[in-house]
Formats: structure tokens, sequence, C-alpha cells
């Protein structure tokens, strides 16, 4: 991705025809503009290579999301373990990991791998979810886990237990939290985690940067940062960028650079190259000051890499729609469109009409309907008692029951009964017992119906769906009173 | 008619000045529900309705919050619910005769509804395909569409424009389907002509109704007009060159049921049942067969 500047503050996505207007955006949406689009372009450029569309890639160098993903890989690469979480503190939608799993699509390293987001936005916790849990649910290469900071950057925890590393995203957020998040790392006892930041520094001391929505601070120096690792046990390293995909984000005014920080606790031999510079106390190696670095550190032996030609985002060629539609042609016309599932089902769309404008006194009716003589289908009585969130739960359950007994236990229609009692029950506070389905098939004999063999083994089955509240069984047994009491 | 609509005052239309930001450009179709808010105010200037985004939900990113969740969970007064509840009862209807479904959604955004309603036919477990088309004028979220959805060969997003359906021959899709989008283009009749003629069955709309006699227009930005609320005699009328066809407001369905919906205004009033009062969000049906005859209240022959 690359974004150019356009007209101040409205930035044009080059690939796409929307233009982005800054200044009627707050920064969550800020960031989360560049990072979908990243994670976009990553699951693309991952299916092309896992089709063959793309076999030898090479990198244009200017997608931080691939550095960042790069370095990651260095350093859990040099620090093997058996089990390796990485765990992002300030994530959005995943760009990061979607970075990860193209590397690992490149040929990279098959180790297993287990991503925890923290995630300060919750809007952005519904886009992590939508890739990750939702959509890729068929993508289990690297195992993914989430907690939502409710609108707190990570909760900076320390780190150590059970995470090979840490990674802080602060681009796009003002990075004056990086001295919090170092002391709150590096000040336990215990061995931390290591920290893999990305910051924007000064190169000077003293440099107050303004941002679109108007906001002005003075940015971290690596003088304070070598000062803040003076004395301490840990050694940082940093690695300066320019001239990358998000440079042309944020229209700052000052002298800085972006900057990737590691930081770990004591010496780090196993840690090597990438381009990385020590920074910090002497005793650990690194100069005593960073000299400013002006030059751009420019990286080549990333894992991976791509051909500056992007994929573009264009859907696959449009079918021939008159070939497409004669395809699915057929003639309706002939049919006979009055016949309904029951004679009945009309009663439930009658509800709310002006004819019975009240719909408990409408379901009243529908309870009142003689067994023998039924007034609503099966399919209309699971309906209702699904759908109509007004009504009491045991009117409901026993609505559903009437229809399986209406049904003689048609297999699939007790599977829906059983999902749908699960719906019908599950309440958000509900903790999600499991309940037998033994239990259910109990309750059958007592209205009436007896279970045939193959319903019964159905409802085996089902047994692993249905969860429901710990009091199910309760309300249930209740319903069924009622319902036994109202056949008389 | 023998539609019944209460009336109410007619208001004043503006669109409200900290809200009228333009975010997107290069759309003939502007989406008004996705990119602003209207607010309706009565003679004595007072705010009595607010047409918008919950706060903080802006462009597309509202839509995947729906992603996520479980279908049932949500609440039955949203709009999303109605809408592909709705559109499910048509699907059931229409799968007692068919097994391969084709429905385009004008406006599909991220493809939302499809989700939503693949989820419930499976759970159902209807016996029936889906081939369903959407189209977008945003380009982000035709390529986030497509992304979304990118192993799904029964789902299929364009770049178009609502107004423009030449590509498809007439009779291409069972279904047409259209969340608050078709009565937002520039030539409304234009893309009601467009959107009965490409569908064979039915055409399903969501839409915000006008109770009065008159459409609310709003006139947008480089003097262009839309009629943001139409009445139902004004549909009608644009769909008369299609008759006979058969046409219910669905918004008299039981699971639509109104909730006492209560807003409050800026100055700090509460506003109950303001749909009841004053806008209806309509969910429509333009059929050329009756597929309901039992709903024979809710019936109107165009004709």
């Amino acid at each position: 991705m690359k974004l150019s500047r356009h007209a101040g503050l409205f930035v044009k996505i080059r690939g796409s025809e929307s233009v982005v207007h800054f200044g009627a955006i707050n920064l969550a949406d800020l960031k989360i503009v560049a990072d979908l689009y990243e994670v976009v372009l990553f699951r693309k450029l991952r299916r092309a290579l896992s089709n063959g569309l793309i076999s030898q890639a090479e990198s244009s160098g200017a997608s931080l999301g691939l550095v960042l993903a790069s370095a990651v890989t260095r350093i859990i690469g040099a620090r093997p373990r058996s089990a390796t979480t990485i765990t992002h503190l300030n994530e959005t939608c995943g760009p990061l990991l979607e970075a990860l799993r193209l590397l690992r699509a490149g040929g990279g390293r098959e180790a297993r791998m287990h991503y925890r987001a923290f995630i300060p936005n919750l809007e952005h916790v519904r886009y992590f979810r939508a890739f990750n849990e939702v959509i890729a649910e068929t993508e289990p290469d690297i195992t993914t886990d989430w907690i939502s900071t409710k609108g707190r950057l990570g909760p900076v925890p320390i780190l150590a237990a059970d995470t090979t590393l840490a990674v802080v995203d602060l681009f796009k957020t003002d990075s004056s939290s990086l001295f919090r998040i170092l002391d709150r790392q590096f000040s336990a006892d215990a061995e931390s985690a290591p920290l893999l930041i990305v910051a924007r520094v000064a190169l000077e001391s003293g440099i107050e940067v303004t941002d679109v929505t108007g906001l002005s601070y003075v940015l971290p120096s690596l003088a304070q940062i070598a000062d803040w690792c003076e004395g301490r046990e840990v050694t940082a390293s940093y690695l300066l960028l320019e001239d990358f995909d998000r440079d042309f984000l944020l229209p700052f005014e000052g002298r800085y650079s972006v900057c990737l920080l590691y930081v770990t606790v004591g010496k780090d031999p196993e840690f090597r190259g990438f381009g990385f510079r020590a920074i910090g106390d002497s005793r650990h190696g690194g100069t005593q000051l960073p000299a400013v670095v002006e030059t751009v550190t420019r990286q080549r032996n990333y894992d991976l890499s791509f051909n500056a030609k992007l994929p573009h985002f264009e859907a696959e060629p449009e079918p021939d729609w008159r070939a497409w539609a004669e395809e699915r042609a057929w003639d309706p016309a002939p049919l006979n469109w009055s016949g309904g599932p029951s004679p009945g089902d009309p009663f439930v769309f009658a509800v709310r009409s002006e004819k019975t404008p009240d719909v408990m006194e409408c379901f009243a009716q529908l309870a009142r309907v003689d067994v023998d003589a039924p007034q609503l289908g099966s399919f209309g009585l699971l309906q209702t008692a699904v759908c109509a969130t007004d009504l009491p739960i045991v009117d409901r359950v026993s609505m559903m029951l009437r229809a399986v007994e209406r049904e003689n236990g048609d297999p699939m229609l007790v599977e829906f009964l059983a999902r749908n009692l699960h719906d019908a029950t599950k309440t958000r506070r509900s903790g999600g017992t499991a309940t037998s389905l033994a239990d259910l098939v109990r309750v059958f004999p007592a209205i009436g119906w007896t279970t045939p063999a193959s319903t019964a083994s159905t409802l085996r089955e089902a047994a692993g769906i249905m969860k429901a509240s710990p009091d199910f069984m309760i309300r249930l047994e209740a319903a069924l009173d009622e319902f036994n009491e109202g056949r008389g | 008619m023998s539609y019944e609509i209460k009336p109410g005052a007619k208001p004043s239309v503006r669109i409200s000045s900290e809200d009228a930001r333009v975010r997107a450009t290069g759309a003939d179709i502007i989406a008004l529900d996705r990119y602003m808010a209207i607010e309706f105010k009565d003679e004595a200037n007072k705010l009595f309705h607010r047409y918008g985004l919950p706060e903080g939900a802006q462009n597309f990113k509202h839509y995947l919050r729906y992603f996520g969740r479980d279908c049932y969970e949500m609440n039955a007064g949203m709009v999303k619910f109605n809408f592909v509840f709705s559109l499910l009862f048509v699907v059931r209807k229409l799968s007692i005769h068919r097994k391969r479904i084709s429905i385009l959604e004008i406006g599909a955004t991220l493809g939302e509804n499809y989700y939503l309603l693949r989820k419930l036919i499976r759970r159902e477990r209807l016996p029936v395909e889906l081939d369903y088309v959407g189209i977008d004028l945003d380009a982000n979220a035709v390529a986030l569409a497509g992304e979304l959805h990118h192993d799904d060969e029964h789902f299929r997003i364009l770049h178009a424009d609502g107004s423009d359906l030449s590509r498809f021959p007439d009779q291409s899709f069972d279904i047409v389907t259209s969340n608050g989008v078709v009565n937002y283009v520039k030539d409304p009749k234009l893309g009601f002509g467009e959107a009965m003629r490409v569908s064979q069955f039915c055409l399903h709309l969501q839409a915000l109704i006008s109770p009065g006699e008159e459409p609310y227009w709003v006139t947008y930005q480089g003097g262009l007009e839309r009629a943001v609320a139409p009445t139902i005699d004004y549909l009608t009328d644009l769909m008369r060159p299609f008759a006979p066809l058969y046409f219910y407001d669905l918004n008299k369905f039981w699971w639509n049921s109104d909730r006492s919906r209560k807003t409050e205004t800026s100055d700090g009033n509460i506003l109950e049942d303001i749909d009841e009062k004053m806008m209806n969000r309509k969910i429509l049906m333009f059929t050329r067969y009756e597929i309901f005859p039992e709903l024979y209240f809710l019936k109107l022959n165009v004709e």
C-alpha cells in the first residue's frame, strides 16, 4: 500500500477511488484506514502465493507491516522455544498478524505460533473478529485470541510467563507513552518479555509535532531513550525507518523518524543484525549516546519480498450475465402460490396488523388453540417461538414442544428445535452450561409423544450443539406443567 | 388507496451543518445513511427527528459489528434485523419451489446482509443455494467485501451504480433487494425501474417513507435533489408501469413490531414513537405473483 498526500488534509489511497478526509475522522479511524487496507492487501498476496499466482516475490521495502513482521520473525527465530506467543498491546484489525501469515506463506518458519491481541478500540475488536474468528475460521496456521482493553492502551502487563515477544505499535498515537510502557515492562525483578515498539522518535531533543487533529506534543528522542537505558540491565536496539508506506499518513511538522525499538532484559547475544543498532548503556556494548542518524537504514533481507507491482483490488472478471441468467432461468408463473404450509399460518403474519394490534392478545389466541384442530402449523409455531421475544419463555417452549409433537419427530425439525431451544433460553448472562439432551428426550413422553429411536439418536447428535442456561430445565418443566394443564 | 398512515406536520428538512461534510466523492448515489445525518425540524424549528447513524458509527465500519454476532442475538428492533428476516421470509416461500435462488442487492456494502441471510438459511436447514450478487459504489467497500467473502463461490460483489443495471438482462434475478438505497438514487424513477426490470420474482426494499402527502426532498451540496423519504403513493406511481404486480408493506408483519423507541433530542426532550408520529422505515415488497395470498389485508394491486 502506498498512501500519498493530496490537497492538504485529503489523502487518496492509491488503487482506490476513495478520498479520505482526515479532518473529518478521528484518530482511531485514521489508524484503521491504513491498517484495514494493509490487512486486505496481505491477505490478497497470501492467497496469490498459495494459488501459485505469485512465485518469486520481491519487496519494495515500503511496507511497515512487513518490516515489523520480519523483525518479529527474526527475533523469535533467535529465541527458539517450544511454544511461541506474540502479544500485541495496541492492536487494531491485525495487520501484523496478516504480515506474519504472509511471511509463512512465502516459506517462513512453520513453528506453532499463538497471537494474542490487546485491542483498545471496541470497533477495532469487531474488525479483528471479522477477519480472524468469523471469516478466517478455516485458517488455523496461527492461533489467535484477543482481549478488549476498552479504550485504554494495552495494560502493559509484565509479560514474562507465556509471552515470547511483546509488540506495541505507537505509530499513530502519542509516543509520549513510550517511557510509561518501558517503565512498566522493565520495572519488575522477574524476567520480562522483550519488547518491540514502533514509535515516532525525534533525532534531536525537543522536537514538537502537530498532527492533523491539532494535537501538539514533544516526541521522545533517541538521547532520552539512551538516558532511560542508563543504569538499567537492559539491551536496547533501534532501527530507523524512512520513506515507507505510512510516512505520508500524518503530515507532521518537525524532524523525526519512525523507529523500531527493541528492548530486552540483560544481554541479548542471540539477536543479531537486521540493521538494528545498539542504544544505551556502554556496559552492554552500546554507544553512550547515539549519534544523530539522518541516513536511511534500508533493509533488503526481508524474509519475504514481493514485486513492486502489487496485485490490484479488481474483482475477478465479470461473467457473461446473459449466460448467467439463462443458466438460472425458470418460470414461476405456472406455480400455485396460494398453497401455504398450514392454513393456520396466516395467524402468525396477522399479528400486529390493524385487526389484532395487540401482540400479547394475539399470542394468547394462539395459546388457546385446540391441539386437535390446529390453527398454526408446526413451522409457524416454531417461528413464533423463536422470534417472538416478547413472549415469556414458557409460552415459547410450549410452542416448540407442540410443533415437535405435531411433526412426529422429524429429525431435521428436532435438530432445528434443539438449536432454537438454545437460542430461546440463551441470555447474555448465561454461563453456557451444557444441558444433557437426554433430559430433553425425557420430557417428550411427559407430553404424550414417544420419541422414535432414530430421533433420539439425532437428539444425541445435536447435544454437542445445544447449550442452555443452568435453570433451563426448571423453566422447561414449568412450561410442560402449564402445557399439560392447558391440555386438560 | 387503502393504505393508512398517520399524518403528521409537514416538516422542513435540512442537513445538519456539522455532519454535512463530504466523506466520499465520485458517487452518483449519495448514501446518506452512511455519510451524514439528517435532522428534521418542524415549523417552529424544533428538532423532532434525527436520522443518522448511532454516535461513533461512521462510514462502513459499523456494518462489521454484525459479522461477529449471532443473528438471533440481534435486537428485533434493529433495522437490519427486520430487513434480513423479511428477506428470509421471501426466500423461505421461494424455497418451496426453487432450490437455487439468485439475489441482487443494490448497495451491498460489505455483504453483511448476505452473511446474515446465509447464516439463517443454514440454521434453518433450508435446502436452497444462493447466487448472491451485490453492487456498491464505494470501491473500498467492494474491495473489502470481496476479501471477506473471498472463499465463498456463491457471493460476488461488483463496483457498479445502482441506477445503471444495463449489464444485467431482464429478469436476471429471482429477488432484487435493497436496504435504503434505491430511494436515494438521482433519478428514482430510473432506479426503481431498473430494479424491477432485472427482478423476476420479487423486488424487496427497505426504505424511509414519508407519511405525509409529499416526499421529503433534500437539496444536497451542488444542487442535487434526493427524495430521501418518498411517499407510498409516489412509490406505487413509480411502479405502475410494471403492473400487474402486488405490493406488500411488510412493516405490518409481526417481526417488525414497533418497540417504543425513545430518542433524546439536543435540547433534552424525549421523543417517543417517532416512527409512529412522523417517519416510517418500511419494508416494501413488489411482486408479480400473489405469493402471500393469505395476507389479503396487506395486498394492494397497483393495476
